[in-house]
């Protein structure tokens, strides 16, 4: 099943042995390696680029990057960090090289307001102004709120992830979560 | 933790629930399974060519690791081999020449192996004695006599 086994929850030593023999040229090892990261990467991927053939061609990319790169990679060190931090260096470049695809609009069920068309109405304008805080913020403060709140990161992972300090994670988490909560303000 | 009034702590922050359900609102579903494994199959296709040049690069490479230690053993063993068998050889070919030297001055002077062989057997000579004469004795002796030859 892709995806499923999270690299949260997988064993260490598995990506260990699996980045060995992807050294070799296994294929089957490779394939193994894709699998464990691919949800989480799409998910990252979507977040940095806004839409999802975006996201999947940056994940390509950066699979493939990572695998013209692994012979450097030094194995007494976590993979998942590594090549995250590849992943989102890459979809920033990306980002800054050339246009996008437009986002598409996201639906998901808000949490806020009723069921009459009062409430709707104020549900729909607040997943607006919600949405346009998320998308506005930048890349890395988007993806810093969203490992924090959503993926449950600490902030020392998302350091490690994205090639900073904590301190500068926890700035980046604050600023973030300030515009974020001033969209939610009203409604709260 | 970060406080409302904007400034940033040094410890972890505390996690708000309510601004991840909105961010998860937002962000809509995860991909699903089928789109997961379509491009789980894209990557493997496209990572093909990487892998055969890896899995090639990594054949010459054990090759090479080993080939220099192969190279070692064999200039090793050829190096014992000749002097093991090149004293050996040399050994006896000078023994085998001297003795039949000496069996052929016996005879007179006639230095042609046959006529060696023809007159020992012909002299009622042992089978010993004339194997001794043309590829000299099977006793040790001969090292000792090319020793002390060498010495002299």
């Amino acid at each position: 099943m892709v995806g499923s086994p999270a690299s949260d929850d997988a064993p260490l030593q598995d990506d260990r042995e699996l980045v060995e023999r992807v050294k070799q040229g296994d294929a089957a090892a490779y394939d193994n390696l894709v699998r464990r990261h691919l949800a989480r990467a799409t998910i990252v991927a979507r977040r940095l680029l806004g839409n999802a053939e975006d996201a999947e061609d940056l994940v390509q990319e950066a699979f493939i990057r990572a695998l013209d790169r692994i012979s450097t990679f030094d194995n007494s060190r976590a993979f998942a960090p590594w090549f995250f931090r590849l992943l989102i260096n890459t979809g920033i470049n990306a980002r800054k090289a050339r246009a996008l695809r437009a986002a598409e609009p996201e639906r998901g069920d808000f949490p806020w307001g009723g069921a009459n068309p009062h409430e709707l109405a104020e549900r729909e304008e607040l997943r607006e102004r919600f949405l346009a805080a998320l998308t506005s913020l930048p890349p890395r403060q988007r993806l810093v709120v969203s490992m924090f709140e959503v993926d449950g990161l600490s902030t020392a992972e998302i350091a490690e992830a994205l090639g900073i300090s904590c301190e500068t994670v926890r700035w980046h988490h604050h600023q973030a979560r300030q515009a974020l909560r001033l969209a939610l303000a009203a409604f709260r | 933790m970060n406080d409302e009034r904007g400034v940033v702590s040094l410890s972890e922050p505390e996690r708000d629930a309510q601004l991840a359900r909105a961010i998860r609102a937002a962000e809509g579903p995860p991909p699903s399974m089928a789109r997961l494994e379509l491009l789980r199959a894209r990557i493997a296709a496209a990572a093909v060519a990487a892998l055969d040049s890896r899995r090639e690069r990594a054949w010459w490479e054990w090759m090479a690791r080993w080939a220099r230690a192969e190279v070692s053993l064999a200039v090793a063993a050829t190096f014992l081999a000749a002097v093991i068998g090149g004293a050996t050889t040399i050994g006896r070919g000078e023994i085998a020449v001297d003795s039949v030297v000496g069996v052929a001055n016996q005879a007179g002077g006639v230095s042609r192996l046959d006529s060696v062989a023809t007159r020992a057997v012909a002299a009622g000579s042992s089978s010993d004695q004339v194997m001794n004469a043309l590829v000299g004795p099977a006793s040790g002796e001969w090292l000792l006599t090319v020793a002390l030859r060498v010495e002299r």
